[in-house]
């Protein structure tokens, strides 16, 4: 046990002031009363507007996760795409004859239902035979028969428009 | 928000390098360039081929169709029919007919094509054979078309 030091008398303590005491305690008393009705409107609202947060926060979350996702599919598939043709057949060329659609039939010189050189050579050897000259020979719609139909129905058979190996 | 941000930033890293690299179909400066002659030959049998067309696609590879030139016998020498838009594709339809006299029988050459290829792959063709006639215009059904390719340049 330590002894009182006698050179701090206890009795010679100071007081605090009345004044310092009574805000002291005031400021530490506890404070007004809520009335129960307003408290529980109080936490009724903080509980809806939280909850309402709640869901904003699911959606931007997921709408981030959505949009990463459509960026990362965008990214492979731009990829995939421009390295095709350095790495795989293009699929397209393996398409069935039949599934090209046959060009209209109106270079169909020869008749044989298909429009392709043989049409042309078919209008050239006419007008090297000076045959009478049939009015769709007129291909370019110049109203003259001649070799620049021939040229015509030639150049419409080479099209890239047509073909299959696509 | 810090969940949100990370998320944006993994995407934005996965997109970068994969959105980075280069179409198959632009410059690349690292890839080696070089030329190759395919010369396209029909074999008509018989028969004196008068016309001919046909279809010649690359199929795999990186490869430019960058001229067209006319056959070995002189009734195709000069160039066929192609469209110009074949000119930097992969793909050609390419015809031509004579209604002379002097036409040649069996194998022959009747095009060469110039190729750029870019890149290691060389490239396969798919060719064939649209209509091959003779001098009246009659269908030759027996013809066959072959490739022959040249040595790259």
């Amino acid at each position: 046990m330590s002894q009182p030091d006698p050179r701090f008398p206890t009795e010679s303590e100071p007081e605090a002031p009345q004044a310092l005491k009574d805000g002291l305690a005031a400021l530490f008393a506890p404070g007004p009363r809520v009335p129960r009705h307003r408290d529980e409107a109080v936490l009724a609202e903080a509980r809806r507007r939280l909850g309402r947060g709640g869901r904003l926060r699911r959606v931007v979350r997921w709408g981030a996760v959505a949009a990463a996702a459509a960026v990362a599919l965008f990214a492979i598939r731009f990829t995939l795409n421009h390295r095709e043709p350095a790495t795989a057949p293009r699929a397209t060329r393996t398409a069935p004859a039949v599934a090209k659609a046959r060009p209209a039939l109106k270079d169909d010189i020869n008749g044989d239902g298909r429009a392709d050189i043989l049409d042309a050579f078919a209008l050239a050897r006419a007008l090297d035979a000076n045959r009478r000259p049939q009015p769709d020979w007129d291909v370019n719609g110049d109203g003259r028969i001649d070799r620049r139909d021939v040229d015509s129905v030639a150049m419409a058979a080479v099209s890239l428009n047509r073909g299959i190996l696509q | 928000m810090k969940r949100i941000a990370s998320l944006a930033a993994f995407a934005l890293l996965l997109a970068l390098p994969l959105g980075a690299q280069l179409p198959a179909g632009a410059e690349r400066p690292d890839a080696p360039i070089r030329f190759r002659a395919v010369d396209v030959v029909i074999d008509a049998g018989e028969q004196p081929l008068a016309a001919w067309q046909f279809e010649l696609a690359a199929e795999t590879g990186d490869a430019k169709i960058v001229g067209i030139e006319g056959g070995e016998h002189p009734a195709f020498a000069q160039p066929p029919y192609y469209d110009p838009a074949a000119l930097a594709n992969h793909r050609v339809i390419i015809a031509a007919f004579n209604t002379g006299r002097d036409l040649p029988v069996g194998k022959t050459r009747v095009a060469r094509l110039h190729v750029q290829i870019t890149g290691q792959a060389e490239p396969e063709y798919a060719v064939r054979l649209e209509a091959a006639a003779s001098p009246t215009g009659e269908r030759i059904a027996a013809a066959t078309i072959t490739l022959a390719k040249g040595e790259p340049k």
